[in-house]
């Protein structure tokens, strides 16, 4: 088990309590099994380079994103263009760097609505039990029938296509599972004895939650949430291919992939470069969200 | 009076819009905007002259369907010289005939199915497009644009407009070898304005009131007003005539057994899979703009049903189609192809513009003149369309009758930044915060709406955007499917769009700007009074120069911002030979021959 430590005192180790284990571990032992394996460490560097990229974007890129040069437009990769021009002469590398922002900014959006709606809902449901979670379940279990992307379809076609609108639709469509997660820990929880003590102390019910419930389903909320980051980036990209998420002239990564569809034979680079972009990002938050649930795992099984 | 001639309901335009041609007349523009359809020119001496059939300019083919197109200029129809014009002239046809193989198979696409082959229940553009090649029409609209006999021997137009009389040929025999008579053509009209038949095509007719049959070859139209885009209109699909014969025994399944006396004649149709047409061998084509004045060389034509248009290009590599609409991207690479021979039409008749929503800031006369002098077609047109669009300062498609580049040029607003900086100054416009001009505290912002699923008008816009940017102007774009933004244009729920429209005759001005505008955001009493005097002046070198005025009006108002006229690019197996255009845009397949 990840919390005896390994150190010197072998198998014999004493076991320790959930008490001092938990006045032990935290953020170092977490971390140190985080980044124990391969995929952990690349998932970790490939997202701080990410975000590094989007703070130095404007400082770093050569060009304006959205400066327009004719005469040289479809020029391939060169010591100019990095990544070559676009269709209207727009530096393709400028472009990519200042994508970077977007997508993260999308990650970041996009999930924490999915995580205020679903992780509220999910613990109404779970704490109060009865009609309440009979209503708020069913509701979810719809919302979990559709296909999340379909789904966020569905809302960007009521609230119309912008970049804001595609990640409070990638938000709310992710919403359900964390709802439902939730709920289920929270189902749990809700029977230990200090959440017990504290309805015994007179504790008001939002006061439980917040100070007792919470802390003690938090743990499966962070590793959906990690994984979900490359879910919402994927499909808010998804989103802005189809027309429906970043308008132009936005450096978005999938509406880049779209404008360069056409000259997918003549001009590759123009999907090759944020295509890579959008696999690279995709690729780190994926192997970051492993590594982060394998480190968890233990508290995990532990329920 | 012309009022009610234009009377075509938007809903049909839509109608119209939505479908793709797949081989015709103009395809829409990728998310289906451009409503199409017809008309065109208007007719002949304004005395009772008969015009005799004659055509018009034979110009041979070859010079038509241009091959390779470099980029440049397009040509520029000549449509003034009108009048005069109907003058003789040796049918164009020996050029190829000799030569011509018979026989073989063409292979087609359609991206749309049609919803019924007959003339009086459908116009849909896809359906329209068959049907020109199942029924011949009384006219067609020549190179000229000019109307010319075909069916009809000569017409005679009574003083006032208001009658014109049709002299049908004689020993016309339909594909179920009844006679086409006078008859036939007036079954065929009243079918049409017969409210029993709820005919769509009905609007086509404008002021047709009845149709009298004068003797068994002689057929009388009656108007209530003259009414000048009849020509075109009866040119196109739904002027087709049908067999009186079939259509009593057939009923209401005439649509899918259609009768005519056109080239091909219908083998079958597999639902949601092809439709196949076959030769008529008794065919004898009175048209004088092609070269084939007989049968088909082709034995049949199979149109495969391919909705996506990335699956038609395949389908054309992989050897499955003879001929396919290919992305103005992909063309130079298929060009260089030996394998591929590239057919553009350059005198399409459609137009690409921006127009606006009736309110501020755009009821400002200097930002509607500034915008269209910031617009850098040249780019634009390079930039979107890869050189294969002609741009366009007129607000009337290159290919219609009546397009003059002088026009655009002395009363239009061709690319100057200079101009437009003035413009705005003198209008009243200061700087800003963030260089956004402003005017009376109000900064110059608004959002471009701009139909999804086409490439060139997103680029096109993303280039204005920059430019406009550059004198202060900040516009955002937003891409919306055109099922959507109709409604909201309509409802005055935008600030400005870019629009791409399709119509093969003048009247194309009174269909978009008269009160109240195809979007309802225009309504200017002189404007009305001019397209009026268009569209009811018959006499085609009048009604030229009253569509001059119009263009002129519509320029000095800067209703909208003419962009370009973006051609039809077809890719064709280079054993395909003949593969031209008529002046509406209905392919010629009467004169493909297939070599080995």
């Amino acid at each position: 088990m990840v919390y005896v430590r390994e150190t010197t005192q072998g198998s014999a180790a004493i076991p320790v309590t959930e008490q001092r284990w938990r006045q032990r571990s935290g953020a170092r032992d977490f971390g140190r099994a985080l980044f124990r394996a391969a995929p952990g460490r690349i998932g970790g560097c490939i997202i701080l380079g990410l975000i590094v990229i989007a703070l130095l974007a404007p400082i770093v890129a050569p060009y304006s994103p959205v400066k327009i040069d004719i005469p040289n437009r479809l020029t391939g990769p060169s010591a100019h263009h990095l990544f070559g021009t676009d269709d209207i002469g727009r530096d393709v590398f400028s472009r990519v760097l200042s994508g970077s922002r977007i997508s993260l900014r999308v990650g970041l959006v996009s999930v924490s609505i999915a995580l205020a709606i679903g992780v509220t809902l999910g613990m109404i449901a779970g704490f109060y039990g009865g009609i309440v979670d009979l209503i708020v379940m069913r509701v979810v279990d719809i919302m979990l029938a559709f296909p999340g992307f379909l789904l966020a379809l569905a809302i960007v076609a009521m609230l119309g296509p912008s970049l804001t609108n595609a990640m409070i639709a990638v938000g709310i469509g992710g919403a359900s599972g964390f709802a439902r997660l939730v709920r289920g820990s929270v189902l749990s929880v809700k029977e230990k004895d200090y959440v017990t003590a504290a309805h015994v102390i007179g504790a008001t019910n939002g006061r439980i939650m917040s100070k007792a419930v919470l802390p003690n389903v938090l743990a499966p909320i962070v590793v959906l949430a990690t994984l979900e980051f490359p879910v919402a980036i994927l499909a808010a990209a998804s989103l802005s291919f189809l027309g429906l998420g970043a308008q132009p002239p936005s450096p978005e990564w999938g509406s880049m992939l779209v404008s360069g569809r056409t000259y997918i034979t003549t001009a590759p680079w123009l999907i090759n470069f944020p295509g890579l972009a959008i696999f690279i990002t995709v690729l780190g938050f994926n192997l970051f969200g492993n590594a982060v649930r394998d480190a968890m795992d233990p508290r995990l099984r532990q329920r | 009076m012309p009022a009610k001639s234009v009377s075509i309901s938007r809903r049909q335009l839509l109608a119209l819009t939505a479908s793709l041609a797949g081989g015709a007349i103009l395809t829409a523009c990728g998310g289906g905007s451009s409503p199409t359809a017809t008309t065109a020119a208007s007719k002949a001496p304004a005395t009772a002259l008969a015009n005799t059939p004659v055509t018009a300019g034979g110009t041979p083919l070859t010079t038509f369907s241009t091959p390779v197109p470099a980029t440049a200029a397009p040509a520029a129809p000549a449509t003034s010289q009108a009048a005069g014009s109907a003058t003789t002239g040796t049918p164009a046809a020996s050029v190829s005939t000799q030569t011509a193989a018979t026989g073989g198979t063409l292979h087609l696409a359609t991206g749309t199915e049609p919803d019924a082959l007959d003339p009086a229940k459908t116009i849909q553009l896809a359906a329209d497009s068959f049907n020109d090649n199942l029924y011949d029409r009384l006219v067609f609209i020549g190179r000229d644009r000019l109307p010319h006999p075909w069916l009809s021997e000569k017409w005679d137009i009574s003083s006032d407009g208001k009658q014109i009389t049709f002299t049908i040929r004689k020993g016309i025999k339909f594909h179920d070898g009844t006679d086409l008579d006078g008859a036939a053509v007036k079954f065929s009209f009243d079918r049409i304005l017969d409210p029993a038949t709820a005919s769509p095509a009905k609007a086509q007719m404008g002021t047709l009131q009845s149709v009298d049959l004068v003797d068994p070859n002689t057929v009388r139209f009656n108007f209530t007003d003259p009414y000048a885009p009849f020509f075109t209109n009866i040119s196109l699909g739904y002027g087709g005539i049908v067999s009186p014969t079939a259509v009593k025994k057939f009923g209401a399944n005439f649509g899918h057994n259609p009768v005519g006396s056109g080239p091909f004649k219908l083998k079958e149709w597999a639902t949601g899979q092809k439709i196949t047409l076959e030769r008529y061998a008794e065919y004898k084509n009175f048209r004088t703009d092609g070269a084939n004045t007989g049968p088909a060389y082709l034995d049949t034509i199979e149109f495969k049903i391919i909705a996506d248009a990335a699956t038609r290009l395949a389908a054309l590599q992989s050897g499955e189609l003879d001929v396919s609409d290919v992305d103005v991207h992909q063309v130079d690479k298929i060009k260089n192809d030996p394998k591929y021979q590239i057919v553009i039409w350059k005198d399409a008749t459609d137009m690409d513009f921006l127009e606006y929503a009736n309110k501020a800031p755009f009821t400002d006369l200097a930002l509607r003149q500034a915008i269209a002098y910031s617009i850098d077609r040249d780019s634009i047109v390079k930039s979107a369309w890869n050189g294969y669009a002609t741009a366009n300062l007129n607000p009337q498609p290159v290919g219609v009758a009546g397009w003059d580049a002088t026009i655009g040029k002395q009363y239009g607003y061709p690319f100057d930044l200079d101009k437009a900086k003035k413009t705005l100054a003198a209008g009243g416009y200061t700087p800003g915060p963030n260089g956004v001009l402003q005017k009376d505290g109000k900064p110059v912002a608004f959002t471009l709406l701009v139909y999804s699923g086409s490439d060139p008008a997103k680029t096109a816009s993303e280039i204005i955007q920059a430019t406009l940017q550059s004198i202060g102007i900040k516009m955002d774009i937003q891409i919306v499917e055109f099922g959507s933004e109709l409604p909201q244009l309509n409802a005055g729920k935008f600030d400005a769009d870019w629009m791409r429209w399709t119509w093969p005759d003048p009247v194309i001005e009174s269909l978009l700007f008269k009160t109240p505008g195809w979007t309802h955001q225009l309504s200017d009493p002189d404007l009305d009074k001019l397209a009026a005097v268009a569209d009811a002046t018959l006499d085609p070198e009048k009604r030229i120069a009253a569509n001059h005025e119009v263009q002129k009006y519509i320029l000095q108002k800067a209703y909208i911002a003419p962009i370009a006229t973006d051609w039809i690019v077809r890719a064709a197996r280079s054993n395909v030979k003949g593969y031209q255009w008529d002046a509406i845009g209905y392919p010629h397949y009467v004169d493909i021959s297939l070599t080995k």
